[in-house]
């Protein structure tokens, strides 16, 4: 259980989004990667990691989401981020190159309508 | 002047009185002692030296012995060992300052058994002459025991009301960034008054905190419930993050529901740690107070009915602003209410008491507790106290190893930036570059038990300065597999910074940073 973040999964069409909200640490990577693995069955194409209501998340929240791309790519399923151009976060996502593993898309209508 | 033969036959005329007097006395005796004989109460008399020198029927018919055995002062042989004493201390002493007698005490029955009696006597005059005590005593056993049964049954009652209150109420104040709190609560001192007073402080987000207190209308067991499910309540609808009105609109419509019969005065204070605004509602509570700078005014708008007076009200909120320093004071109204003076007094004399004691906020509360209360609360008292800390420009924290400690180190940062003007992004970054070094340092601190690392982060003309100091050894960053989290902490913090130094020796690693603040608040 983690009382910074949560974690809310829906699936929209092929795809399973994950609506991460809160703080995302060292101390909830481990639960969050719970969450995020036991979401995606292997009928959809893939995750949508929707970052709009997420407020903070560290290196640790970084390495998860190269570690979900490689899981996924594995499966020949995809990473798909979204995250609004104003947010705070957009910063680290680049210097972490983020972007090499998983697009970036501003909503998430776009993620889902993206090729 | 008189001539000596009508002295001497004034004498004889006296003495004749006294004979007659005498016989009236004993013709009137006589009738006494008949009369209380057939009496169910148990009588006595005793004589001018204190000796009992008449028992009625109904007293021998109890103790089973003859008049002569209970005749001059061996009455109190059948008095219960354990109060013959006090029995016999009280009785010489009311007798040789001819004052009426009352003792309650055991007194053994013919069959053995001690009942519980009340003896009364009263100095007996004869023509206003002292001639002795008549009494009256009566079996008051069955009352007694139920009198026992029942202040047990109370005291109970009350200790568990008692019990109930403490543990409802925050065994601690939370420890909240940017802020003071102090909380006093003190039950009533009589027994049944202890009742459902409460507060509470929940922190909400980065900046706001909720500070409440509350008051449930009646006493004793259930009043202390009610509190508790208020107490619940309120937490739960002010994390919702609605305004002070629209929680107390909720809380009525709670008590409405739940049971009609009950009412509660509440004080809501929404209070900005940023900005020092305040945002508050009552429900037919006192008026907080805000002490500073020497004085004290009252927070008397957004004032409505009490919770669960109606099924449908609306309540307002009111504005205020709280300045760094300064101090609001929630209250209930044990503190200030005394029969005996005007109310308004009373809440003046607390500005004042107040505003004496601006210092230590602890004092502060004990002055005002100590002025009010004094010698014992005849109603529940409970009192919170909030300050604003000053804007601090200056972090400096020896923490646990521990990745518990971040998100509060995180709050702290962004507080700090917050404060000064520093955008969301920057806020974001700076906290971020920050913690990231502070998560090294508490990777590296394997090893030794309670563990600790250092924290500074200071502010000056713009630039923001930070050092965090472990004392482990630095862990080789392994980029090339791709999982080192804390190499891409290090590139993070790089990235971030404007400078960035890092120094490793025997003793640890110290890591320090550099970021000059662009904005003021753009975000």
């Amino acid at each position: 259980m983690s009382t910074l973040a949560d974690v809310a999964l829906e699936r929209v069409d092929s795809w399973t989004v994950a609506r991460v909200s809160g703080e995302l640490d060292m101390t909830n990577t481990s639960y969050v990667r719970d969450q995020l693995t036991r979401s995606v069955p292997g009928d959809v194409d893939g995750l949508v990691t929707d970052l709009s209501g997420t407020l903070y998340l560290d290196s640790a929240a970084i390495e998860l989401l190269f570690e979900m791309a490689r899981r996924l790519g594995r499966r020949r399923q995809r990473l798909r981020i979204v995250m609004p151009p104003e947010s705070p976060l957009g910063r680290v996502l680049e210097l972490t190159d983020v972007k090499a593993v998983a697009p970036i898309h501003p909503t998430l209508a776009e993620a889902l309508a993206s090729g | 002047m008189r001539s000596p033969k009508l002295w001497t036959r004034g004498l004889r005329h006296e003495q004749d009185d006294l004979r007659e007097t005498l016989a009236r006395v004993s013709e009137s005796e006589h009738r006494f002692r008949e009369l209380a004989d057939s009496a169910p109460v148990f009588i006595w008399t005793a004589n001018k030296d204190g000796l009992i020198d008449f028992i009625n029927r109904s007293w021998l018919e109890f103790t089973g012995r003859e008049q002569r055995e209970e005749l001059g002062d061996s009455w109190t042989v059948g008095v219960h060992p354990d109060d013959a004493e006090s029995v016999r201390d009280s009785w010489w002493k009311a007798f040789r300052a001819r004052e009426p007698w009352e003792r309650e005490y055991r007194l053994q029955r013919h069959d053995g058994s001690y009942r519980w009696i009340v003896d009364r006597g009263r100095p007996r005059l004869v023509d206003g002459t002292f001639a002795g005590y008549v009494g009256t005593a009566t079996d008051i056993h069955e009352h007694k025991e139920m009198e026992e049964r029942l202040e047990l049954a109370y005291r109970r009652d009350h200790e568990i009301a008692a019990t109930l209150q403490r543990s409802l109420l925050p065994e601690r104040l939370p420890a909240i960034d940017g802020m003071e709190l102090e909380g006093r609560y003190l039950p009533a001192t009589s027994g049944a008054a202890i009742g459902g007073d409460w507060y509470d402080a929940v922190e909400l987000d980065e900046t706001r905190v909720a500070v409440v207190v509350g008051d449930v209308v009646g006493h004793g067991l259930r009043a202390a419930t009610v509190m508790g499910q208020l107490r619940n309540a309120f937490r739960a609808y002010a994390l919702l993050g609605s305004s002070p009105a629209e929680t107390f609109g909720r809380l009525n419509r709670l008590l409405a529901l739940d049971r009609g019969d009950v009412m509660a005065t509440a004080l809501y204070a929404l209070v900005d740690r940023d900005s020092g605004t305040v945002e508050y509602c009552s429900a037919g509570h006192l008026p907080a107070v805000v002490v500073g700078g020497g004085g004290a005014r009252f927070l008397e708008r957004g004032r409505s009915v009490p919770l669960g007076t109606a099924d449908h009200v609306t309540y307002r909120d009111a504005h205020d602003r709280l300045e760094h320093g300064s101090t609001l004071l929630l209250y209930t109204d044990g503190l200030v209410e005394r029969r005996d003076v005007a109310l308004d007094e009373r809440l003046v004399r607390l500005g004042e008491v107040a505003s004496a004691m601006e210092g230590d906020l602890a004092a502060m509360c004990d002055a005002i507790v100590e002025d009010a209360v004094g010698e014992g609360a005849p109603d529940d008292v409970a009192l919170l106290a909030v300050r604003l800390s000053p804007a601090t420009e200056h972090l400096s924290l020896r923490l646990a190893a521990d990745p518990a400690v971040l998100a509060g180190v995180r709050r702290r940062i962004e507080r700090l930036l917050r404060a000064a003007g520093a955008s969301r992004h920057e806020q974001y970054e700076l906290t971020l570059a920050i913690c990231e070094a502070a998560a090294n340092a508490i990777e590296h601190a394997y090893g030794p038990v309670d563990a600790e690392f250092e924290l500074e982060v200071r502010l000056s003309e713009g630039q923001l300065a930070a050092t965090v100091r472990d004392r482990g050894s630095w862990r080789e960053p392994r980029h090339e597999t791709g999982e080192g989290t804390r190499g891409r902490g290090l590139g993070i913090i790089e990235g971030l910074m404007d400078d960035v130094e890092v120094t490793r020796s025997e003793t640890g690693t110290t890591v320090r940073m550099l970021r000059t603040l662009t904005s003021s608040g753009d975000g």
